[in-house]
């Protein structure tokens, strides 16, 4: 039996309010909104039970408001409040039961100021489910395929409804147990509904709360959203991406351009030059050509042994001006130990400048200090010096390739971040 | 192209363009311990020869 479709409005048999119908011809029960008796819209609204109503929820969406939601007018025809309680936490959330003569029966939910969507899915496969009893045995964390897409366990809610008014395509019972299984795929969310032996998978869609105000005719700042709802998806800066992607390039280029110049050779101003430790100080001079006055290295090495040398140096451009002081210590140690032969320090030394003119560069060895280590040692007797000129540094570039990869980073971290939050609202351990 | 795009896009290749140039003439390669004589940088003139 379904209810006369001319019907626009009743009076409750039980306490003689007016009341609205807007439900459509499936509505079976009709909940009175003054008295709360739970009306049989299938015979003449005959009073069945009084619905053990709580205090009435806070919500700006009321009956009989309309509004355009994903492109369909719809109507709020009935209003539902879900409480859960768990650990000692309580949560609640109110689904308003939305009509369209076109489209049917949607749901509009509100919990801690964020709206969604959600709409039955029909004619799924049965392997289409993922249940109470699967979530809790399973080792790894359950996943269902639908539509192509792979969505992934997020959380449980047993929940029980607190509060009814309006027109229902079923007949809410106060403390009746649901148990809905959520799960997402990307931005995508699927509820897995179980109710007694009724079973319901609803496509859940995050709405924007401004515009969904704005669309029932209430303020556009009527709710507050609070924290990420997991069925959100994330709304960046709209040059985001390509500042992140420029940015990524432009690290990698730098990195390749630094890698690249670090590994130019260079031009041998020196052929290698021996000097007997016995023969300090002396002087050494080389040719620097190269107009562009890019870096020069001045290249040393020793016979130390288990021993180490500091040799002095000081260096005079063509204008016989010093252009620096400095030293090196060349040190090398080696032995055998329980884990077998090691080796620390090396026989080299260097050290880089930048010419300030072409010309002759002179190079005075000033001095030398050295002392030996252990066994097998032996004091050094010479050093070797060699230099090249016209080469470049990727230090600069390497610097700029870091700076850009943090900005890529940067400009990463807020789809990231909202990633975490939005799976945070999980409940799966792998204990 | 937005603003916003053209003008990272130029700052991003000057920024590697000119990177590159003072990179390529070794800057950032010298030995950060050299006892470098003020004179090198100043170009003043100082009694007595050497300043250090």
């Amino acid at each position: 039996m379904s209810r006369a479709p001319e019907l626009a409005t009743i009076n409750c048999t039980a306490c003689g309010a007016g009341l609205d119908v807007l439900g459509g011809g499936r509505v079976t029960r009709h909940i009175c909104s003054y008295c709360g008796t739970e009306l049989d819209a299938t015979d003449n609204y005959r009073a069945l039970k009084k619905f053990a109503n709580q205090a009435r929820p806070e919500t700006p969406f009321r009956i009989g408001m309309t509004g355009t939601v994903v492109g369909v007018d719809w109507t709020i025809v009935g209003v539902l409040q879900h409480r859960e309680n768990w650990a000692g936490k309580t949560w609640e959330w109110i689904d308003h039961q939305l009509y369209s003569p076109t489209h049917g029966y949607a749901w509009l939910t509100l919990e801690d100021g964020h709206v969604t969507f959600a709409r039955r899915m029909r004619g799924l496969p049965h392997s289409a489910w993922m249940s109470e009893r699967w979530v809790e045995t399973a080792e790894n964390v359950p996943t269902v395929s639908i539509h192509g897409q792979r969505f992934r366990y997020l959380q449980t809610s047993t929940s029980t409804v607190s509060f009814a008014e309006g027109e229902f395509t079923w007949s809410p019972t106060s403390g009746e147990k649901t148990v809905s299984i959520s799960a997402l795929a990307g931005d995508s969310m699927i509820d897995f509904a179980e109710t007694g032996t009724e079973r319901e998978i609803h496509q859940v869609t995050w709405l924007d709360p401004a515009q969904t105000c704005v669309a029932f005719g209430l303020e556009p700042k009527a709710i507050r959203p609070k924290g990420v709802h997991p069925a959100q998806p994330y709304r960046g800066w709209k040059e985001k991406p390509f500042l992140r992607n420029v940015s990524g390039l432009a690290a990698v280029a730098a990195l390749v351009i630094g890698l690249v110049l670090s590994f130019l050779p260079g031009t041998p101003v020196l052929e290698p030059v021996t000097t007997g430790f016995s023969q300090l100080p002396r002087t050494i001079s080389f040719e620097i050509t190269d107009p562009a006055r890019r870096l020069a290295g001045i290249y040393f090495s020793s016979n130390v042994s288990n021993s180490w040398a500091y040799v002095e140096v000081e260096l005079t451009d063509p204008q016989d001006e010093t252009l620096f002081e400095a030293g090196r210590t060349i040190e090398y140690y080696f032995g055998r130990d329980s884990e077998g032969n090691w080796s620390e320090g090396g026989r080299y030394a260097s050290l880089h400048f930048l010419p300030t003119v072409p010309g002759t560069y002179e190079l005075t060895l000033t001095g030398v200090e050295q002392g030996v280590w252990g066994n097998q040692s032996r004091n050094a007797t010479y050093v070797e010096v060699t230099a090249k000129q016209g080469m470049s540094s990727g230090t600069y570039l390497f610097l700029l390739a870091l700076v850009f990869a943090l900005l890529a980073a940067l400009l990463s971290a807020g789809r990231m971040i909202h990633h975490t939050r939005r799976w945070r609202h999980s409940d799966w351990s792998d204990d | 192209m937005s603003v916003i795009r053209a003008v990272f896009l130029i700052l991003t290749t000057s920024a590697i363009g000119g990177t590159s140039y003072v990179a390529y003439h070794g800057a950032g390669g010298e030995s950060f311990d050299l006892d470098r004589s003020v004179r090198t940088g100043s170009g003043g003139v100082f009694v007595g020869g050497r300043v250090k």
